[in-house]
């Protein structure tokens, strides 16, 4: 394991005893996450496209950033958020991705995807579910990291495409105000990104 | 910053040169968590209320004692929702809460709203879901923190804006008839850097 340091130019961080300081693979060392609800254009489309707050095909997609990543230490992200299908007679099938960059953002590499199926309600029942999907602890030298020219970050955005259904009928549901009898507005939506730093 | 211990009674880590140990924003200090399965009364209401072994009674709340202003902290809700209706299109909003003073008064720190389908068929068919509210990194001070807080509390609420008094709450005790079972709502709530 890598010697901790409170900044890359540090002494090793050490117990008062002298010994060296180790934690568990895992071990949280830093966290960014974001949620939001998402206005504007929410239907998937099927070529994916990026999970942005007021919807997709905008530049300002939602994205997660830890600085001065390592090669040696692990990386996590999760994204969940909760998808709708408005067809009464139309099964959708939602592939979502998780996307990492290491150099600030001007080139994403696909880390993780996954598929998630969401039937029909008919007669004019939306169905709607939970989504994840899971970017599991990857070492920053497998995502691209290389210490003796390290980058200056590490982010994570998303993706959505609907690979199978009728677009215009598949929605992510991240509402900002509810629908009902009885709206309920400043919601923080159903979108939640996160990236975490571990060893 | 205060001094970070290996255990309650551990030395204090510091860096090679004696200075105090300092993670980066996110690294989780404290974990509270609970589960718990819900009863007789798991019918959601329309006007939100906190949740517990049954809604509308004793709610569940995670402590953190001896918060920090400068800290941050994050709560993740989980549970299921069902419909076990024919006809009724439901909604449900989830809600986080924290409390600074013992619980006196709560504070709304995160909503969200989530679709609960129901089935056009009869007899009808229970559709269930997952459902699940993060309230992100938020700093103690934001959430009213100071120096002198004894407690963070953190609960949640939940309320159907549409199908109330219809959907319910699924976390049942005795699925399938395992008595081991500790239903799906779940709360965690972390105190971080």
């Amino acid at each position: 394991m890598s010697k901790v340091r409170l900044a890359p130019s540090g002494p090793p961080i050490l117990n008062e005893a002298g010994g060296a300081l180790e934690f568990g693979r895992g071990a949280r060392l830093r966290l960014a996450e974001a949620v939001t609800p998402m206005t504007g254009d929410d239907s998937i489309p099927a070529e994916a496209d990026l999970i942005c707050p007021d919807g997709f095909g905008n530049a300002d997609a939602l994205t997660v950033t830890l600085t001065s990543p390592k090669a040696s230490l692990n990386y996590r992200a999760n994204l969940a958020l909760d998808l709708a299908n408005t067809s009464d007679t139309d099964e959708g099938e939602v592939v979502l991705f998780l996307e990492v960059s290491i150099d600030g953002g001007a080139t994403y590499t696909t880390r993780a995807k996954n598929a998630h199926l969401i039937s029909p309600g008919g007669e004019a029942i939306t169905v709607a579910r939970q989504a994840q999907v899971w970017m599991p602890l990857v070492s920053g030298a497998a995502l691209g990291i290389n210490d003796a020219a390290p980058p200056a970050s590490i982010k994570v955005r998303a993706r959505a495409g609907l690979v199978v259904g009728v677009e215009g009928t598949v929605f992510v549901n991240s509402l900002a105000t509810s629908g009902g009898g009885a709206p309920v507005a400043g919601l923080n939506g159903t979108i939640h990104l996160e990236l975490e730093e571990c060893f | 910053m205060k001094g970070i211990r290996l255990s309650p009674s551990g030395p204090v880590l510091a860096n090679g040169a004696g200075a105090g140990f300092n993670p980066g924003t996110g690294a989780r200090l404290r974990l509270n968590e609970a589960q718990t399965t819900v009863g007789n009364s798991n019918v959601i209401p329309t006007a939100p209320t906190p949740i517990g072994n049954a809604l509308g009674s004793t709610f569940i709340e995670c402590v953190m004692p001896l918060p920090d202003p400068g800290l941050e902290y994050r709560a993740t809700v989980v549970c299921d929702v069902e419909n076990p209706s024919t006809n009724v299109a439901g909604q449900v909003e989830l809600y986080v809460e924290t409390s600074v003073d013992g619980g006196t008064t709560w504070s709304e720190q995160a909503s969200n709203s989530h679709r609960v389908n129901s089935t056009e068929v009869a007899p009808a068919v229970p559709l269930a879901r997952t459902v699940r509210l993060d309230m992100p990194l938020t700093f103690g001070s934001t959430l009213g923190v100071t120096a002198g807080t004894t407690a963070l509390l953190m609960r949640c609420k939940i309320g159907a804006s549409s199908g109330g008094n219809v959907l319910l709450l699924s976390s049942p005790v005795t699925p399938g008839g395992d008595l081991k079972s500790k239903g799906t709502v779940y709360f965690g709530f972390e105190e971080c850097f």
